[in-house]
């Protein structure tokens, strides 16, 4: 009895885990560039991996993915009216998570037009995402990250001024290399449990404005050591090792600061998270 | 011979389980290949696959014409065209260019005015224009969510599927079950035994109890508000009041298949867990007795009506049977308050009466009067 019991639990627990049924289809979109008109880009991808690059040729964008069709949903649309486009996968309804979700979470390599000045928006689930940012002519970047790891590079300089980066980290760890190549004058920041690494390699196109609001997460900035740097702190545990600031009035300035021919200024609000500086050149 | 029938029902229900594993490892439906497509097969495929919503591009299978298929140089066709097939363009489509099971391959001064799809192909651009949209869609195809998130399976998978739930459920209420044996098998054998004394007291305790969770939980949270420091414990508490709920719930129905699996091996109850091995025994055949009604319900999954029969027939001896034992649960206070008369006859059982006095001597106490269900003559 005792082992009919033992062959039922285990064929029960077999079948169990075998239960949710996987439909792997592939899909590809894309679209010819016809005008260099500036867009607004929103790529929205649950779970999986992720790539995304500037594409080369005549293609406003090129999606390739590889979805589970029983659970979620590729979104590829551009509204020519509004000159908005949507990719992306979303999730069908409510799903548990298995143990190998990773294993078998699908997969997007996105590219988007390096002619056309875009406002590119990201929203990151359960996501592995490698961002290949350089090249594009990006004006706004928003990242969204919910249990992501990500990590963005601007390899080659943004060929738009890029006005705001906004960064909004919830349990995710997201990093992003050579953020002075972006071009960007303001960054906010919104770090929740996770982890948010912004390395401000490359060269500076003029001040740096980071708003940075910590709940429990880290910010880790690293600046070139020929910036200045002043740091605004309001924190309650939280806040910043002021080891080589010094204060001035409602701030901590390092002492190349006035001299310095860009600057980096940070207004932190940390609740129980940390911002860690470093001052690396690369 | 009611245990035959409950191996029996064993044999099945793995047999079963088995078929499922194997159904679900198993490509049912091959697609055809374009050379095979006919416009019987072409629709089914079509008609699957514009249920998903993700495929609502695709054309109707009536707008497809079978075979490869050319738009001439200099020509212009109002779309959409679509073709099981390869479809050239050389000249100009007024509209959407769909292809299924071969390419769209718009040629150097070709232009589609719309969008180019491609089912199990590509879309090629060798030198023409797509105006919109080119989307090559490839993969498994066969089955297909509906739009809305409902999946739509196909009836072998379905089956598969409903006898994975309900082998899932048995091997977590195994499991528990099993927890429950070695942590907790005095509260499991004083419920069981409230439910032996009166299985109707317990169902309308239990009834009682579904009806008065919510009011009960609502002033809990009213006192706790009102103790203005315990506010601060509100939301843990309807955690822990769940949780103990749930706990009531799971205790009493592990009860009521333990009770169900003695009556059906026709075995004395085990005494003070000392064989737990015969206690696994009795609740796992009870818990198979109990969850056998959704096995059928899952194995009957290919006929709509009869699988809607078995399912009302199996949600009703669920929730009788849980609210049977959540009201043993409560009658016995989970477990914790035993009636008299088995402890009664358990103390008589044991051999404590049997030690000698301790030196330093005892509180003299009354022995337990033996408990008699006889009617008194």
């Amino acid at each position: 009895m005792i082992r009919r019991a033992s062959i039922l639990l285990l064929a029960s627990m077999t079948l169990a885990s075998n239960a949710r049924a996987q439909t792997w289809r592939t899909i590809e979109v894309s679209r010819q560039l016809h005008d260099t008109n500036a867009i607004t880009a929103h790529l929205d991808y649950a779970a999986g991996h992720l790539d995304l690059k500037a594409a080369a040729g005549n293609t406003l964008y090129h999606s390739s993915l590889r979805y589970d069709a029983e659970r979620t949903e590729p979104v590829a649309q551009f509204d020519s009216a509004t000159r908005v486009l949507n990719l992306g996968v979303h999730l069908r309804g409510m799903h548990m998570s298995s143990g190998d979700e990773k294993s078998d979470a699908g997969s997007m390599h996105a590219e988007l037009s390096a002619r056309v000045p875009m406002d590119l928006s990201l929203e990151l689930g359960a996501v592995e995402a490698d961002l290949q940012l350089g090249g594009l002519r990006l004006t706004h970047l928003t990242v969204r990250s919910g249990a992501a790891v990500v990590t963005g590079r601007f390899d080659q300089p943004n060929r738009e001024q890029l006005r705001t980066m906004t960064l909004q980290v919830g349990a995710a760890h997201l990093k992003l290399l050579d953020v002075a190549n972006s071009r960007v004058s303001r960054i906010i920041a919104e770090v929740g449990a996770g982890g948010l690494s912004i390395d401000l390699g490359g060269a500076l196109s003029g001040d740096v404005d980071i708003t940075a609001t910590l709940a429990v997460g880290g910010l880790e900035l690293n600046v070139a050591p020929d910036a200045g740097v002043f740091i605004e702190e309001r924190s309650f545990i939280g806040g910043f090792e002021k080891d080589g600031f010094v204060k001035k009035g409602d701030g901590w300035y390092t002492p190349n600061y006035d001299a310095a021919a860009k600057h980096v200024r940070v207004h932190l609000h940390a609740f129980l998270g940390a911002l860690s500086l470093t001052r690396v050149q690369k | 011979m009611r245990t035959q029938y409950a191996r029996a029902a064993t044999s099945h229900v793995v047999a079963l389980a088995l078929l499922a594993i194997v159904a679900g490892g198993t490509k049912l439906f091959a697609q055809a290949s374009p050379s095979r497509i006919s416009v019987d097969s072409l629709a089914k495929v079509l008609a699957g696959l514009r249920e998903s919503s993700d495929s609502a591009w695709i054309p109707a299978a009536s707008k497809f014409t079978i075979g490869d298929s050319t738009v001439a140089a200099n020509r212009t066709i109002t779309g959409p065209v679509a073709v099981a097939g390869t479809l050239n363009v050389r000249g100009t489509i007024a509209g959407d260019a769909v292809s299924y099971g071969g390419d769209v391959i718009v040629h150097q001064g070709g232009a589609v005015r719309g969008n180019a799809y491609a089912i199990n192909g590509k879309v090629t651009l060798d030198g023409g224009t797509v105006d919109g949209d080119t989307r090559a869609l490839g993969g498994d195809l066969r089955q297909v969510s509906a739009a809305g998130g409902t999946v739509a399976r196909s009836k072998t998978s379905a089956m598969a599927h409903a006898l994975a739930l309900a082998g899932g459920w048995l091997a977590v209420l195994v499991i528990v079950g099993i927890g429950v044996l070695i942590f907790a098998s005095t509260n499991l054998d004083a419920v069981a035994d409230a439910l032996d004394r009166g299985f109707g007291k317990a169902l309308l305790a239990g009834v009682a109890t579904q009806i008065a969770l919510a009011p009960a939980l609502a002033l809990l949270c009213v006192g706790l508000v009102l103790t203005i420091l315990g506010a601060l414990l509100v939301p843990f508490a309807i955690v822990a009041y769940v949780i103990a709920a749930a706990g009531l719930v799971t205790l009493g129905y592990l009860a009521i298949a333990r009770n169900t699996g003695r009556t059906l091996l026709d075995a004395d109850a085990p005494a003070d867990g000392a064989h737990r091995a015969a206690a696994l025994r009795t609740m796992v055949y009870g818990l198979i007795v109990l969850m056998l009604p959704w096995f059928i319900a899952g194995a009957l999954s290919w006929s709509p009506r009869l699988e809607l029969i078995a399912r009302i027939f199996a949600v009703s001896l669920t929730w009788v049977a849980a609210t049977a034992g959540l009201g043993a649960a409560v009658v016995s206070r989970g477990g914790v308050r035993r009636a008299a008369a088995p402890a009664t006859e358990r103390a008589l059982n044991t051999s404590s009466w049997a030690t000698p006095t301790p030196v330093s001597g005892v509180t003299a106490a009354r022995r337990p009067t033996p408990y008699t269900a006889s009617v008194p003559k």
